[in-house]
């Protein structure tokens, strides 16, 4: 006899998925609920799931929708201010707006209060604008137990708003326009900034992502904050001719977190969802291609 | 979109019946006396601007202008996104982290009186209101969950880690009681066993108050070589580069520049380079500073000497040294009489008819001395590219008078004869004359303020056999690393042993050693650990007696952090604060958290219970100045020194229209001099040195001179040519000493970290998220020829036992030299007290019996539950392996310094059970290591040619009477110590 196929969801069941969620990835540093972590590994170490969490989201990749909406990369600038508007004060919490968390809670608390379709339009107009490019990053981490909750939530958003189906919702929240950092007096540590703003390059390019690369070339990442070790490695790049390498192996993230975007757009979300993000990931190959043709001309003349 | 929707319904199915949770607020946190942390209400105050001071780089910083610090406004930043506005008293202090005394302003909110944070203090003239990380850090250290808050007097066994909470009326009765009757049965009962002091004459002056001789000191452990080197030069023991105006900066390791002196020096150095000054570090490991270095020469240890001697040489046969500066002020003079027939002397050149006794003839022989250091003799034994020694050299040869030059621990504390490399060092600023100079090197007496007190104690009379005995007549200073040993050997016992914020068993060598004797009640019959935090042997006191961080207590320092010479004032904050709201505080506990002291006022308190009516004559040094009888407050002894013995304090503190206490509780340091160069030149009355006949202050060394040539060693026993001139001794760890072909290695164990201070900084929960391990360093071609990759374990057998720990491999190391960190492996042995989970590791200490000891962790470090949400964040493990346990004492015979570095016998992959962290050692090996150390010694009872047991003029911290220093007679009672 076969298993019974599953119903599909209701509001009412969705509630507590969303809580969940929430509740997992807010208190993920202090202590996972051994029920809630169970049910994405049976055999997981809350010690581990804490370590893990530092590593996914304090030392990785942050959980705000404005660090990857934003030009600055801020919490507290416009989308956390156009987030908190439409939240209002709901959330029953003290994170900021633009903390995943803090967004999952609000559409638990909607479902509650059965206001259902201010919920779906949430989902949509809000956590499904950033939630994609902020899973397939956090995917490349080595976090599996945190890869699986963002990746639930994932499925459980675009369940929820129907959004494999376009047309029928109003506009989500757009990352920010970031011009190219291609003008006459950029230097390295303008493209590095540029490289560190998922708005600009359609991706989070993480400390992790620069760390593989600088190890397989054997280059110096340095120290500091994000955009500064993308710049060491990029300046190392120079210093020891490896930037079209260099240059590649930062192509090659970009190649890969577009693969992955087009991929949820055939499960999971519709194209209008994860084109701004596939288009900066063009606009991001297109930097790199001209770093690395002027590495290449450098080189050639280096060589006459 | 079938599997999506049967993902979801599976997980939403799963979680069926759970309730959403909205609410998520906690319970409100508490700080670590238990009370509520600061709540604070909204205020109708804006912020002020901040004022923008550019520093000497061109860099600029903000900070809150003097002028409002009795009540500075911020917003509450936890109440964000709301403006609430928080008040502040900001009140200065200095750090109690490393010895640089930075300045640092603590924010007590007005409400509460909670802390807030600290931060610089603009107006400091040390650090120019900036701070390391372990500044900052003291608001981890004051508000840590594991912190020890009363007094706690043992109830079971020693170390058996049962405690009774007592007051500090009983504890200072007890103790006192105890003090008493050891002092009126002997001068040598009582000892004070002080890590870094942190102040600079407070408790000396109790101790000799006391009359008795119980200084003992860290300093064998750390600097002893270092200090010798120096003081054989100049009578003084440490340098004070000015690093700011250098053209060459010239460091031995990295120790000072990333490490102790961080903070001030770093920012210096950083000022001359961006200024053109090149940078040459020495050291076998690629540190922070080497990367930064313009010439990083990674020497085979024990081989600086010999590098610094052939640049010596090449300067001396090119005549481009200083000749003036020699000629006037090197006791070369001295050289000419009593270098014939010196012990391996090379061949002196014969003197032209008329040469002899001239400087001419001098400098011939100087080239002819040190001729045999050439460039490549140094290249060959260093192991470094000659190419690199000659740059160093040019770069030496142009910088003129302008050579800040630096060592401290390193290859100095770390080699048998290390005290060679402080003194070859400084032959090069004696070569260049940049002794004292703009750019140059001064000693640290010269920029550094030690004010008088009011009443200052006559010198005891006494010796104290466990701390200065026969062996060592130059040791600087006392032989503290041995004291288990010398217990071991019945030397002596100690009635009262007092650790001041100090952790023997844990940062000494062999310290399964100190483990045994710390556990006998026989001969340390009573031990009272004064400490901030739990530590290893704190655990093994009959009393342990909680005292303040920087921030609670009150002590004067200044240190020699450039070429000028500055006051810093220490405060309890709280009681400063408070004091300014209007509030009365008798003792600085009630206003720390819990019942934390400050030694200041304990010693006046248990110096009063010592003689309660005054007939051992102790009391009448702890009786105020101002109401007789009675014993003296902090307020009366700070305002007297700052009345009497600052010069320009009153004065600027008349211009504000303050006392001198009020201008220092409210800036919290003082500017004495700004610059002091060439101190040695001014001319005096009396005294001094007689210089082309004019009578000058010289140097404190018997000629008055720098002293090339050292009749004192000459005279105590150790007239070869390798101790009274600058030379080169060959190092027990020297490559002709490690046989790398049977797989040894030289152990470098102890680089600094810049973030971390012993046992000061294992409750710093921001320090320990930047480190927390000390993994084996070890280059890429010894971890080939060993199979183990970055992460594998390591066992790691020395003289006298083995430690497992992670390796770490990189190019950063010399090949042949493996090398750890000194700061971590901390551990405690009991899951719920004596550390903090998240930093030290558990463990269980096992006695297999026939000496053999070992260490096992039960429990690698992890988060915990407290009120500081932090500690459940802990996302580390690995807390680090105590190798100290596992290194046999190497006491030099000259300086007394334990030699470091570790010949590692066997070093190779660790086998299946061998578990990371495990410890064991063989304490028969250890006494017969240190027997074989003991062997090398020149003792005074031997050697002394004037019946003394040290030379007069070399320092002590505390001198005893001249009348001490007599040898005793021979075979019968030490008779000054039972005095």
């Amino acid at each position: 006899m076969g298993a019974a196929r599953p119903t599909a969801p209701t509001d009412a069941a969705r509630a507590p998925g969303y809580d969940a969620l929430a509740s997992l990835l807010e208190h993920g540093a202090r202590g996972v609920e051994p029920d809630l972590a169970r049910l994405f590994d049976p055999s997981a170490d809350p010690g581990e799931l804490r370590s893990q969490y530092v590593a996914a989201f304090d030392l990785g990749i942050p959980p705000y929708a404005s660090a990857f909406l934003e030009a600055d990369r801020c919490v507290g600038s416009a989308v956390t201010a156009a987030i908190g508007d439409r939240m209002g004060n709901g959330a029953g919490t003290e994170l900021a707006a633009c903390h995943i968390s803090a967004q999952l809670r609000h559409v638990a608390g909607l479902l509650v209060s059965e206001q259902s379709e201010a919920a779906a339009l949430f989902v949509h107009d809000v956590i499904l604008a950033w939630l994609p490019a902020f899973s397939v990053a956090l995917q490349e981490q080595a976090v599996p137990f945190w890869r699986a909750v963002v990746r639930q939530a994932l499925d459980l958003a675009s369940d929820h708003a129907g959004a494999t189906a376009p047309g029928q919702w109003s506009a989500p929240l757009q990352p920010a326009e970031v011009a190219k950092p291609l003008g006459e007096t950029s230097g390295l540590a303008d493209i590095a900034q540029w490289l560190a703003t998922p708005a600009a390059v359609g991706t989070f390019i993480s400390d992790r992502d620069v760390v593989a690369i600088g190890r397989v070339l054997e280059l110096p990442r340095g120290f500091g904050s994000r955009p500064q070790r993308i710049e060491t490695l990029l300046r190392s790049a120079v210093d020891y001719g490896a930037l079209s390498a260099a240059t590649d192996g930062i192509a090659a993230v970009l190649k890969r977190r577009r693969g992955a975007l087009l991929e949820l757009s055939k499960t999971h979300v519709h194209m209008g969802i994860v084109a701004p993000w596939v288009q900066r990931l063009d606009t991001g190959l297109e930097v790199i291609g001209t770093l690395a043709e002027a590495a290449r001309r450098k080189d050639e003349s280096s060589e006459d | 979109m079938t599997d999506l929707a049967s993902s979801v319904a599976n997980f939403l199915g799963s979680l069926f019946g759970r309730k959403p949770e909205h609410n998520t607020d906690s319970e409100e946190p508490t700080n670590a006396g238990g009370q509520a942390l600061p709540g604070f209400s909204t205020a109708p105050v804006d912020p002020k601007d901040l004022t923008t001071v550019e520093h000497p780089d061109g860099r600029m910083s903000t900070y809150p202008p003097s002028s409002a610090w009795n009540d500075w406004v911020e917003w509450d930043s936890k109440a964000w996104p709301q403006r609430k506005a928080r008040h502040y008293s900001l009140v200065p202090t200095i750090c109690f982290n490393c010895e640089s005394a930075c300045g640092l302003l603590a924010y007590v909110d007005k409400k509460t009186f909670e802390i807030r944070k600290f931060e610089g203090n603009p107006v400091h003239p040390g650090s120019r209101g900036r701070n390391c990380a372990k500044g900052p850090a003291t608001h981890n250290q004051i508000y840590d969950p594991e912190r020890i808050l009363y007094p706690l007097k043992r109830v079971g066994k020693r170390g058996e880690g049962k405690w009774e909470r007592v007051s500090w009326d009983d504890a200072l009765e007890d103790i006192g009681t105890r003090m008493r009757e050891s002092r009126n049965k002997r001068r040598d009962g009582i000892m004070y066993h002080v890590g870094r002091p942190g102040e600079d004459h407070y408790t000396n002056r109790c101790i000799t108050a006391w009359g008795v001789d119980g200084h003992n000191s860290h300093t064998n452990i750390c600097s002893a070589g270092a200090r010798a080197g120096y003081a054989f030069w100049t009578g003084m023991d440490r340098p004070s580069p000015d690093h700011a105006n250098a053209r060459v900066i010239l460091l031995i390791s990295s120790h000072l520049e990333t490490g102790h002196y961080f903070n001030p020096h770093a920012q210096r150095i950083i000022e001359a380079k961006l200024d053109g000054a090149k940078i040459i570090t020495m050291d076998p490991r690629l540190s922070n500073t080497a990367s930064r270095s313009d010439v990083w020469l990674p020497t085979w240890p024990g081989s600086e000497s010999t590098l610094l001697l052939s640049i010596c040489s090449y300067l001396i046969r090119r005549r481009t040294y200083n000749r003036e500066f020699v000629k006037r002020w090197v006791n070369w003079d001295e050289f000419l009489k009593m270098a014939p027939g010196t012990p391996g002397m090379p061949e002196l050149p014969e003197p032209e008819p008329g040469e002899e006794g001239t400087f001419d003839y001098f400098e011939k022989c100087l080239e002819a001395v040190y001729a045999p250091f050439t460039f490549e003799r140094a290249a060959q034994e260093a192991q470094v590219p000659i190419e690199r020694i000659e740059e160093s050299a040019r770069y030496i040869e142009a910088a003129g008078d302008k050579i800040a030059a630096h060592t401290w621990r390193a290859a100095s504390i770390g080699n048998l004869g290390g005290w060679q490399v402080s003194r070859t060092l400084f032959f090069l600023n004696v070569l260049t004359g940049s002794v004292g100079t703009k750019g140059g090197t001064s000693m640290n007496s010269w920029n550094k303020f030690v004010p008088k007190p009011f009443k200052q104690p006559p010198a005891f009379n006494a010796w104290n056999m466990l701390h200065l005995p026969h062996e060592w007549p130059f040791a600087f200073f006392e032989m503290s690393f041995l004291l288990p040993h010398f217990l071991e050997e019945d030397r002596g016992e100690i009635d009262v042993y007092f650790t001041r914020v100090y952790n023997p068993m844990w940062i000494n060598p062999d310290g399964f050693m100190w483990l045994g004797a710390l556990q006998d009640e026989q001969k340390m019959k009573f031990h009272v650990a004064l400490t901030p935090t739990w530590n290893e042997s704190a655990w093994f006191a009959d009393y342990v007696l909680p005292m303040g961080h920087s921030g609670e207590r009150h002590d004067v320092m200044s240190q020699e952090t450039h070429a000028g010479q500055w006051i810093g004032f220490r405060q309890p904050v709280r009681r400063v604060a408070m004091e300014r709201a209007g509030k009365k505080v008798n003792f600085t506990y009630e206003a720390n958290p819990g019942e934390v002291w400050e030694e200041a006022e304990f010693w006046v308190e248990v110096s009063g219970r010592m003689d309660p009516d005054g007939s051992l004559g102790v009391r009448q040094w702890f009786e105020s100045p101002e109401r007789p009888g009675e014993l003296v407050s902090q307020d009366e002894y700070w305002k007297w020194i700052f009345d009497h013995s600052v010069p320009g304090l009153p004065k600027a503190a008349e211009n504000e229209g303050l006392d001198t206490l009020q201008y220092m509780r409210k800036y919290g340091c003082f500017e004495v001099k700004a610059t002091n160069y060439t101190p040695y030149e001014k001319e005096v009355d009396s005294g001094g040195v007689e210089i082309e006949g004019v009578r000058r202050e010289g140097f404190k060394t018997p000629s008055g001179k720098l002293e090339l040539f050292s009749p004192t060693l000459r005279d105590w026993g150790w007239p070869e040519v390798e101790y009274v001139l600058p030379w080169t001794i060959e190092s027990h760890v020297s490559p002709g000493r490690i046989a790398r072909d049977k797989g040894e290695m030289l152990l470098l164990p102890n680089f600094r970290l810049p973030t971390l201070i012993h046992t000061r900084s294992a409750n710093a929960k921001w320090l320990y998220e930047i480190s927390h391990a000390n993994p084996v360093w070890m280059h890429t071609s010894d971890a080939t020829r060993l199979g183990v990759e970055t992460g594998d374990l390591l066992r790691v057998e020395t003289e006298i036992g083995y430690f497992i720990d992670k390796v770490w491999v990189t190019e950063g190391i010399k090949p042949g030299v493996i090398a750890m960190s000194h700061h971590l492996g901390r551990w405690r042995l009991k899951d719920n007290m004596g550390g903090s989970p998240g930093m030290t590791a558990l463990a269980e200490l096992e006695d297999r019996g026939e000496g053999e000891q070992a260490l096992h962790i039960v429990k690698q470090g992890s988060a915990w539950e407290t009120f500081d949400p932090d500690t459940s964040r802990i996302w580390w493990k690995d807390v680090g392996v105590h190798q100290n346990l596992t290194h046999g004492v190497h006491p030099d015979p000259i300086s007394g310094a334990h030699c470091w570095l570790q010949r590692a016998v066997s070093v190779r992959k660790a086998k299946p059970g061998e578990k990371h962290g495990d410890v064991v050692v063989d304490t028969k090996k250890s006494m017969k290591v240190y027997r074989e150390w003991v062997a090398m010694t020149r003792p005074a009872d031997k050697h002394s040619p004037d019946g003394t047991r040290r030379p007069y003029w070399l320092k002590r911290p505390l001198k005893p009477v001249r009348e001490a220093y007599n040898l005793p007679e021979p075979d019968g009672p030490d008779e000054k110590a039972a005095q």
